[in-house]
């Protein structure tokens, strides 16, 4: 014990002294499980530390993560990244565990969800959200040029950090890259990228060019595509392993539009992540409708408008269209979203959605949503928010039912310390009525209830708690979408960073 | 490995200063594909760093906040930076999304999380301070309506602090 409090007030004294130690740690705790799932009051504790130290222009990278569970056997307290960086103006090198991106991600992309844990389905395991790569990376930026360089295993996140290393990172990459702005706003750049499998050796080549076509109008394109396996050059037909994406922006004033293309064949790697062309909803019923991609066939465009009126009104606009090749059929998602927020008073905001789209993946159509989200500062520092938001479905196998889900939550809070809200759900979805542990099949409805309480000690201190039932489902943050298990329970995090 | 965790957790509770240690001199892409560096960006006195997400709802709600109060500090040396952290996902709509919110202030793109990662922020939106030094000196993470009044306070705060220890 006395050793261990020497250790600490050494590391305390050398935090105050060195002033060059920061540290974030994420610890959250449960006390419940699926619902309907025995036993009710089962424990887990997951704690992700990420300790950096810096020395001039070096910077040592830790992150710690540690699962615990009543059944030993999945428990885990894993060294799951360790990265030394070197970085003096534009370079930047790396060994160790790093991020990267190639292009928009066509041939590669590797990202980090911060906040977000991951629960594998299967042995309920708790993870950081993370892709990384494992290896060196060599770096240079400038105003004119840009040179990457890799080698290292990307990391494939469906295992847990307990899983055999060889599992979690079966591939071998090499790649380079380099974009050079040739005019002022026109820049061109190409990706050569190598993959080392078990016994398969592929290769992949992309370009891009970039630009500012006026003050108001910005583009960007880039073909990506597999060399070996006599794939043809610059064909977009099914016949060849490519990926082409282009994108254009304009503005004028407090207008913006954007429009994006996608053509996507055979391009499903273990560590690309193509744009997918599909909006991202901060809504819950919308956000969890959302559809995947699948680089393997998947076609489509999505065009998005923004307007913010001199008094405080914004409109945004979206349509979003998708088509996958499915045992040589075609299948189409589409979706029109439109919001309208309104600035009532200087205190007061409210926000009202519609949405229409239909998912033939998931045979799902006629699926409208609507909803509103009410806000007000009725004292000072003193908020309330208001949400409620409406979905219905119909299924093409079952055209006689109406799928019906609801959310409505309330949010008090007191700037800037702390909230507390209330979030109920209700859903009349056959997937979801019939409860696992009764021999009947319950098809009426099914609810859930949570309690949320949100506090922030100080600046370095924040406390999330959570108690009810949540609906899980699938859930997109910062662009990428996972499963969220649902829980009944009790839950709390705590992050620090310091 | 629990020696290591009990002593991480003294360290934790031990080491006074909130925020030790400088923000490094980070490059990121502006919204026209220019690699721009911080120190080209940062305020004589303050700056004020804004991690946001277009699919984010209190960030969206913070934003006009935000660009009120860089209009009224900006001549007093208070600089503004927007990092945006969406990702390739929404990258064509920065642009457009930002100009239609009149952000008047830089807004960086962190594709990667790369700056995000660095400083430990997990929780969206989250403000930053940082002083003429580039000692992080306020970290805030979240928004609910009225914390643009605890910012502007530690803005003015911040401001006097550094006055005096300039007539100092």
């Amino acid at each position: 014990m006395k050793n261990k409090l020497l250790l600490g007030l050494l590391l305390g004294w050398l935090g105050h002294a060195a002033a060059q130690f920061s540290a974030g740690n994420t610890l959250e705790y449960q006390v419940g499980n699926l619902p309907h799932e025995q036993p009710s009051d089962l424990t887990a504790l997951y704690n992700q530390l990420n300790f950096s130290y810096q020395f001039r222009d070096w910077r040592g990278d830790i992150k710690l993560e540690r699962f615990q569970r009543p059944r030993q056997e999945r428990d885990y307290t894993e060294l799951t990244q360790r990265t030394l960086r070197y970085n003096r103006g534009g370079f930047d090198l790396a060994a160790g565990n790093f991020y990267e991106i190639l292009g928009r991600g066509l041939l590669l992309r590797s990202y980090e969800i911060p906040g977000t844990i991951l629960e594998n389905p299967g042995e309920r395991i708790r993870y950081g959200f993370y892709r990384d790569i494992d290896g060196a990376l060599a770096k240079f930026t400038s105003e004119r040029l840009d040179v990457k360089l890799l080698r290292g295993k990307p990391l494939r996140n469906t295992f847990p950090p307990q899983s055999n290393a060889r599992e979690r990172r079966p591939f071998l990459l090499d790649a380079f890259e380099t974009n050079v702005r040739l005019l002022e706003n026109f820049t061109i750049g190409g990706a050569y990228l190598r993959e080392h499998g078990d016994e398969v050796l592929r290769e992949f080549g992309s370009l891009a060019v970039s630009g500012n076509v006026s003050k108001n109008i910005q583009f960007y394109s880039e073909y990506a595509q597999r060399l070996d396996g006599g794939n043809q050059r610059f064909d977009l037909s099914d016949r060849s392993a490519h990926a082409f994406y282009s994108s254009a922006n304009f503005v004028a004033g407090a207008f913006g539009l954007s429009v994006e293309y996608k053509d996507y064949n055979e391009f499903l790697l273990e560590y690309n992540d193509p744009p997918p062309l599909i909006k991202e909803h901060p809504y819950a019923v919308l956000n969890r409708s959302t559809h995947l991609i699948n680089p393997k066939n998947e076609t489509g465009w999505q065009g998005e408008a923004f307007w913010h009126t001199a008094a405080g009104q914004t409109f945004v606009l979206n349509f979003t269209q998708s088509e996958n090749l499915f045992f040589g059929r075609k299948i189409r998602f589409e979706e029109l979203f439109a919001e309208a927020g309104l600035t009532l008073s200087e205190k007061t905001t409210v926000k009202g959605f519609f949405d229409r789209s239909a998912d033939q993946l998931r045979r799902e159509k006629d699926r409208y949503a609507g909803g509103i989200y009410w806000e007000r500062e009725w004292a000072p520092q003193w908020g309330t928010a208001l949400d409620l938001e409406y979905q219905t479905l119909k299924r093409d196998f079952d055209p006689g039912r109406v799928v019906r889900n609801y959310v409505a939550s309330l949010t008090l809070s007191k700037a800037p310390k702390i909230s507390a809200g209330l979030i109920l759900e209700r859903s009349t979805d056959p997937n979801l009525t019939d409860l696992p542990n009764t021999a009947r099949v319950e098809t009426k409805r099914r609810h859930w209830a949570g309690y949320t309480l949100g506090y922030q000690f100080n600046q370095r201190y924040l406390m999330n708690v959570f108690y009810g039932t949540r609906r899980g489902g699938p859930a997109c943050t910062s662009g990428i979408c996972y499963e969220v298990l649902d829980f009944k329970g009790f839950e709390m995090r705590a992050n620090l960073t310091f | 490995m629990r020696n290591f965790i009990f002593a991480i957790f003294l360290f934790v509770f031990f080491s006074q200063p909130a925020f030790a240690g400088k923000l490094p001199d980070f490059r990121l892409k502006n919204l026209d594909n220019k690699t721009v560096a911080y120190s080209q960006l940062k305020g004589k006195k303050l700056t004020v760093i804004d991690f946001w997400a277009t699919w984010c709802k209190p960030c969206v709600r913070a934003i006009p906040k935000l660009v009120k109060l860089h209009e009224q500090y900006k001549k007093e040396g208070v600089e503004f930076i927007g990092v945006n952290v969406d990702g390739t996902r929404n990258l064509p709509k920065v642009k457009p999304f930002s100009h239609s919110l009149n952000i008047s202030y830089p807004v960086l793109l962190d594709v990667n999380n790369e700056l995000m990662n660095k400083l430990k922020v997990t929780a969206m939106p989250t403000l930053i301070i940082v002083d003429a030094n580039d000692e992080i000196v306020f970290f805030h993470q979240g928004y609910r309506p009225g914390d643009e009044k605890a910012l502007e306070d530690e803005i003015r705060k911040l401001l006097t602090a550094s006055e005096s220890a300039n007539e100092k």
